[in-house]
């Protein structure tokens, strides 16, 4: 079998690229053993005033190995002496990602704002 | 540079231009992204195993090389799958669905499932698109064209597998349409192959049992099912879908598999024994 210089090249990196690959989706697959696991991290610090009300940043991360589905998350605070919800949906959330929210409010809570995790499919 | 070199980098540019020509599309597919990270681990492998053959199929008919053993064709259908991995990082990170805060996992799952078309145009290029491709004008027997022609099928049905459009077709349809479906799809490809005029192919055939024309129609069209069937799997349509959904779903993603096949026994010839119809 004759091959020049280009053609090992090609071979070993094609080897090498194919070896990696399937290593990874192997361990990570054998690794998956905990379910969706999604946490809200709220960011009080980064709380501003926008032009329809109060809007505070958050981090929904998931911390499981497994991805979930429809994440429906909401925060609840007293705002003007009534409490008030904010509900969020994120279409996926992959295992080990996060990714960046904002819940909004009409005006700026009185208090502590409470954020809970309302449901998710499982793909 | 020695004139081998020139032909080898010369080789996998060309591939690398077929790989990208079939699996852009892929590339652009929000639903093959998310198949990265929800679809099970083992299924990527599996479909990745099945990618491989495919590919050393391919490489059978007509490769990179002439006249190799079939360990040399091996090895040729692992550059195939790497080449298609290694653009696949490329096109991923310069599109920006795979970055610093992209998980392992979700990574490796849309590198698997992506290189899987560009592997399938990678060798495609060194079979229709290179000058090689004339030996086979004469037309090959009719095993390996159905063969051909599955490849075909999955090339055409790859692109709109993994879409919602499939689905909402596929369960719309009431038995009755899909009944209509299945004959348009009869029809339009016997038409295509046999009477529309491509390529010399018209009303050319042998005598043998498979090269009839209605013959070779219904077993072509029974393949496109098949890869049809396959790719919807592939992409976990089938899962806990009713028999008549994925039925419909079959049927309907049947139309364009049989289409891609009908246009791949096109461009490989029609006789049976070769040679003849010029």
């Amino acid at each position: 079998m004759k091959r020049n210089v280009v053609e090992w090249i090609v071979l070993l990196a094609s080897i090498g690229a194919i070896a990696i690959l399937v290593a990874v989706i192997v361990a990570e697959g054998l690794g998956e053993s905990r379910p969706a696991d999604p946490s809200i991290e709220l960011h009080a610090a980064d709380a501003r005033h926008g032009a329809l009300g109060w809007i505070l940043p958050a981090t929904v991360a998931n911390a499981g190995d497994e991805a979930a589905e429809a994440v429906v998350i909401e925060a609840r605070a007293m705002v003007g002496g009534g409490e008030e919800t904010s509900e969020l949906e994120i279409d996926y959330l992959p295992a080990g990602t996060e990714v960046e929210v904002s819940f909004a409010f009409s005006a700026q809570p009185e208090g502590e704002v409470v954020a809970r995790l309302v449901g998710f499919r499982t793909p | 540079m020695t004139e081998g070199l020139r032909d080898s980098l010369r080789d996998y540019t060309r591939a690398a231009g077929g790989g990208l020509m079939v699996g852009l599309p892929l590339l652009y597919t929000m639903e093959v992204w998310l198949g990265g990270f929800i679809l099970p681990w083992w299924k990527i492998l599996v479909l990745l195993g099945i990618a491989y053959a495919i590919v050393l199929g391919y490489n059978s008919i007509a490769g990179f090389r002439r006249e190799r053993s079939i360990a040399q064709l091996m090895v040729d259908s692992v550059s195939t799958l790497g080449l298609g991995i290694v653009i696949a990082l490329v096109a991923l990170l310069v599109l920006g669905r795979i970055d610093s805060t992209t998980s392992l996992r979700d990574a490796a799952g849309k590198l698997g499932l992506e290189a899987i078309p560009i592997a399938f145009g990678a060798s495609l290029a060194a079979t229709q698109l290179s000058g090689n491709a004339v030996e086979h004008r004469g037309g090959i027997r009719p095993l390996a064209r159905l063969l051909v022609g599955g490849g075909g099928a999955l090339l055409f049905a790859l692109n709109v597998a993994p879409t919602e459009e499939i689905v909402v077709l596929g369960v719309d349809a009431s038995p009755a349409l899909l009944l209509i479906v299945v004959a348009t799809s009869l029809l339009t490809t016997l038409a295509l192959v046999f009477y529309a005029d491509f390529g010399g192919r018209s009303h050319q055939h042998g005598d043998g049992l498979l090269d009839q024309p209605w013959s070779e129609t219904a077993t072509s069209y029974a393949v496109s099912l098949a890869v049809a069937l396959l790719l919807l799997w592939a992409f976990g349509r089938t899962e806990g879908a009713s028999i008549g959904a994925i039925a419909g779903m079959t049927v309907m993603l049947a139309v364009v598999a049989a289409v891609g096949a009908a246009i791949a026994r096109l461009l490989v010839g029609g006789q049976a024994e070769g040679g003849e119809d010029q």
